[in-house]
């Protein structure tokens, strides 16, 4: 891995550099975003997926200070996951000025075990005592004076970071270079390890404190030229304490860490009202009974907030968007005298891929938003440890359940959510489960099918193709587990925070860093795409030239009716070449798969495409668009019993609708299938490549390897199986024909094992996972 | 590392509402330094707060509550020790 550097993300950073430092839990988080506000950049540490915060802190003389807000660590030597490790190599490189650690005033002692280390590496060090209004309200307030004497003077300072109190005195200690531990901070070491630790580290001065530390321990190879001195000083520990030196040397710190503490506090009593109350809340969450309809309530709750809530303000982002960006934009265009075609493509192409993008925002924002606020409030956790014992027969942890619900919602959001599953191999693995949850975009097209085709048992198409997916995203955990990601499980081992109610101001600064992540890097895979693919219609080669012309002879045409030859075996043929185009379309966005349709059997009627540029009702679109937002407030409040609209299911009218298509694509619909190859569509619909925005959501979360890796597999899956349904189920017409098909599957799923089983994957995946970023 | 010998009980046979020293803990040196992260080291005293059942055991050490998996239970030794809140047999009858 590459060690970080303390290079800012954002270019001509101001000098000094602070590394905010902390456990999880300890706040840190909260505090960098109440000292930087909106002024943070968020990217990766170099090489690898995890999330890298720095923020801008103007002090009140004028200076700037970059603040870098580490992952949140409970020890410097190891053992936790890859956050663990950056945040070590950040802290022993030295790249920081200055080290701010932030302990929860309620679990002092150990936290104070990541003070000794830090104390240990010698640099400038700041203690913060965060939550202090919940030290007071237990009648534990610390001797701040006895615990700077016990920390060899450094300064330390009393804070609440999510009431801001505090900060003041905060920022000014950061103005100037802040002190380092003086020669009054006492031994770190009983003396006995203390003369060990002296003599092992002159004879390896070419290893760092923290790399000395974990080599003496076990938890790091020993250098060759090293190899007696980290046996001889082993052998002195065994022989001084009766313990190996991991035990000893824990032992000590944790003996160092309670008599620190002890001398800052007053005596803990077990009857903590905090701890009370959250003890009274987890008998029922965590109850082996209770714990997961309890969760499943939270779950539907999530979905139901963030999706139909989301909802509510969906065709606002959307209509005003395309009033603006596409029908303004074109207007614009036509009138500066660009030709038609270009007009299609800036407008209708680039303008239009803007508006998909924005019409995202608003159920990505709410699942965020409320992400954010479960995170706060310290149920995660729990819901962690309550479906820890399903997930774990896939090998999953339990924190593998949360990407998955939110996938219903939208793919996107449930891969940025893997960053809560602590194992690397577990993270890869469920994100690429979550191409395989059906998303509310694929409802519409499950929609306008079953209007068409399954009248009186359209629900229960809809739950097998719900269920069709779950079960192709546990085939794909299972082969993963057996293929490329073997491994030993990591047993879920995470502390559970006290109840907290969210802190408004950080939940929105966390929900908005993660939309403006999507914005701007999902969202331009998707711009750029809806252009190329929205100017497809619009364009084709005629006359030996590419010129604009009429949709039967557009590039998408052509395209389409090349391609039905591959869905032949689903029963496709070259009159359904506008169900084709509605795929290559979804593969951008499966939204689009019914619009494509739609304006493709609209265009064969005529319509003329140009009228909106040239006589745009801009405002009349734009009050519209406003008025969509009681209308869809009221929808809300009626559908909280139906957050996935199912009930539309048995009206083709609401169904239509819902789907948002016209009489001519159900009129088309109608024409060119057949109640088998619409099941088969609809197979391939679910498992066809993950759309553009969740391919850009992959190879970010997991790099390009993985994210090409999902979109083949998912393709052939989709193909193999869509293809298999229709030739089963007419085998009686063509028995040669679909026997060939099958004996073929066969064939490829016997080769795609022994393929996948060959040993050479597993050190591949070791390598991609654990040493390779994202897009490198 | 340390064996568990036959007078200790692993944690899946621990009582709900107990205390336990933790006498051996039986994995790797960075799974076991997870749990020191967490607290959780050889001598320490726990709560058994929940379970041990089909979803683990949640312990509490001082006021930090943590949660463990299944997998744990098999591979930490603990002894039962008197809680020091629960009142003695002998305290209840006087």
């Amino acid at each position: 891995m590459q060690a970080a550097k303390a290079m800012p993300i954002s270019a001509g950073g101001p000098g000094r550099v602070i590394a905010l430092v902390g456990n999880p839990n300890s706040g840190k988080t909260t505090l960098f975003n109440a000292l930087t506000g909106a002024h943070q950049q968020v990217g990766n540490w170099p090489g690898v997926t995890v999330e890298r915060r720095e923020g801008r802190l103007r002090l009140d003389s004028g200076r700037e200070l970059m603040l870098v807000d580490l992952p949140g660590v409970y020890s410097l030597l190891g053992g936790g996951g890859l956050d663990q490790d950056i945040a070590r190599q950040y802290v022993q490189s030295g790249a920081a000025d200055g080290i701010v650690q932030v302990v929860d005033v309620g679990n002092l002692q150990r936290h104070l075990l990541l003070t000794h280390e830090l104390l240990e590496l010698g640099g400038p060090l700041l203690l913060v005592l965060n939550m202090m209004d919940e030290a007071r309200a237990r009648g534990q307030l610390p001797d701040l004076d006895a615990l700077r004497q016990h920390l060899g003077g450094i300064v330390v300072l009393p804070i609440v970071a999510r009431r801001g109190e505090g900060l003041a005195e905060l920022r000014h200690a950061l103005e100037e270079d802040f002190p380092r531990a003086d020669a009054h901070l006492p031994p770190l070491y009983p003396p006995a390890i203390q003369d060990i630790l002296s003599v092992l580290r002159a004879g390896t001065g070419d290893l760092g404190p923290l790399d000395r530390l974990r080599t003496l321990e076990g938890l790091a190879a020993v250098p060759p030229e090293h190899e007696q001195g980290f046996r001889e000083a082993r052998e002195a520990i065994v022989d001084k304490t009766g313990e190996d030196a991991a035990d000893a040397l824990a032992a000590a710190r944790f003996a160092w860490a309670e008599e620190t503490a002890s001398a800052a506090l007053p005596a803990v009593s077990d009857a903590l009202p905090r701890d009370t109350w959250t003890q009274r809340l987890d008998r029922w969450i965590l109850h082996p009974a209770a714990g997961l309809p309890i969760f499943l309530l939270v779950l539907y709750a999530l979905l139901v907030s963030s999706f139909n809530a989301g909802a509510i303000f969906q065709d606002f982002f959307e209509d005003s968007s395309k009033a603006l960006f596409v029908h303004g934009l074109g207007h614009v265009l036509l009138a500066a005298g660009l030709p038609d075609w270009s007009v299609q493509a800036l407008a209708g192409g680039l303008g239009g891929g803007v508006s998909i993008v924005l019409s995202f925002v608003p159920p990505i924002a709410f699942t965020f938003l409320f992400l954010a606020a479960l995170e706060d409030s310290g149920y995660l956790a729990r819901a962690a440890f309550t479906m820890d014992r399903f997930f774990r027969r896939l090998g999953l942890p339990g924190t593998a359940m949360v990407p998955m619900v939110i996938g219903f919602g939208c793919n996107v959001p449930a891969i940025m959510a893997t960053r809560t599953v602590e194992d690397p191999r577990a993270r890869v693995i469920t994100a690429l489960m979550q191409p395989f949850m059906s998303c509310s975009a694929r409802l519409a097209v499950y929609l306008a099918f079953a209007a068409v085709f399954f009248r009186g048992y359209g629900g229960q198409v809809v739950f097998a193709l719900y269920l069709t997916g779950i079960l192709a995203a546990l085939v794909t955990a299972w082969l993963l587990r057996r293929g490329p990601l073997r491994g030993a499980d990591r047993p879920l081992a995470l502390e559970l925070p006290p109840y907290r109610w969210p802190g408004l101001r950080s939940v929105v600064l966390h929900a908005w860093q993660r939309l403006r992540v999507f914005v701007l890097r999902v969202g331009k895979v998707i711009a750029v795409l809806g252009a190329v693919l929205l100017l497809l219609p619009g364009i084709g080669w005629v006359d030996g030239g590419l010129r604009g012309t009429d949709i039967d002879h557009s590039l998408l045409a052509q395209g389409s009716r090349a391609l039905t030859v591959v869905f032949a075996p689903m029963g496709i043929g070259e009159e359904q070449w506008p169900a084709v185009a509605g795929l290559v379309a979804g593969a951008m966005v499966k939204e689009v798969v019914i619009g494509v349709m739609n304006g493709i059997y609209q265009r064969q009627e005529s319509a003329d495409l140009m009228a909106a540029y040239r006589e745009p009702a801009i405002g009349a679109e734009l009050r519209a668009a406003v008025l969509t937002i009681p209308a869809h407030g009221r929808e809300f409040l009626k559908n909280l019993t139906d957050p996935l609209g199912f009930a539309n299911i048995g009206d083709t009218a609401a169904s239509a609708a819902a789907a948002g298509a016209d009489h001519a694509t159900l009129r088309g619909l109608a024409a060119g299938f057949t109640n088998l190859s619409a099941f088969a569509y609809l197979l391939f619909v679910l498992l066809y490549l993950p759309c553009a925005s969740t391919f850009a959501a992959l190879r970010r979360e997991l790099g390009s390897r993985w994210a090409w890796f999902s979109m083949v597999y998912s393709l052939a899956l989709a193909w193999l199986l869509a293809g298999s349904v229709y030739q089963l189920g007419t085998f009686d017409r063509h028995p040669s024909q679909s026997l060939l098909w099958l004996v073929m599957v066969l064939t490829v799923v016997l080769v795609f094992w022994w393929w996948w089983r060959r040993p050479g994957h597993i050190a591949m995946a070791e390598t991609h996972i654990l040493g390779r970023g994202p897009g490198s | 590392m340390t064996q568990i010998s036959p007078s200790l009980v692993t944690l899946g046979r621990a009582i709900q509402g107990s205390a336990v020293e933790i006498c051996a803990i039986q994995t790797s040196p960075q799974e076991r330094r997870r749990l020191l992260g967490l607290g959780l080291r050889l001598g320490s005293v726990a709560h058994i707060c929940q379970g041990p059942n089909a979803q683990g055991v949640v312990l509490q050490i001082g006021s930090v509550r943590i949660a463990l998996g299944r997998p744990w239970l098999e591979v930490i030794a603990v002894r039962q020790r008197p809680c020091p809140a629960a009142p003695t047999l002998a305290e209840k009858r006087v």
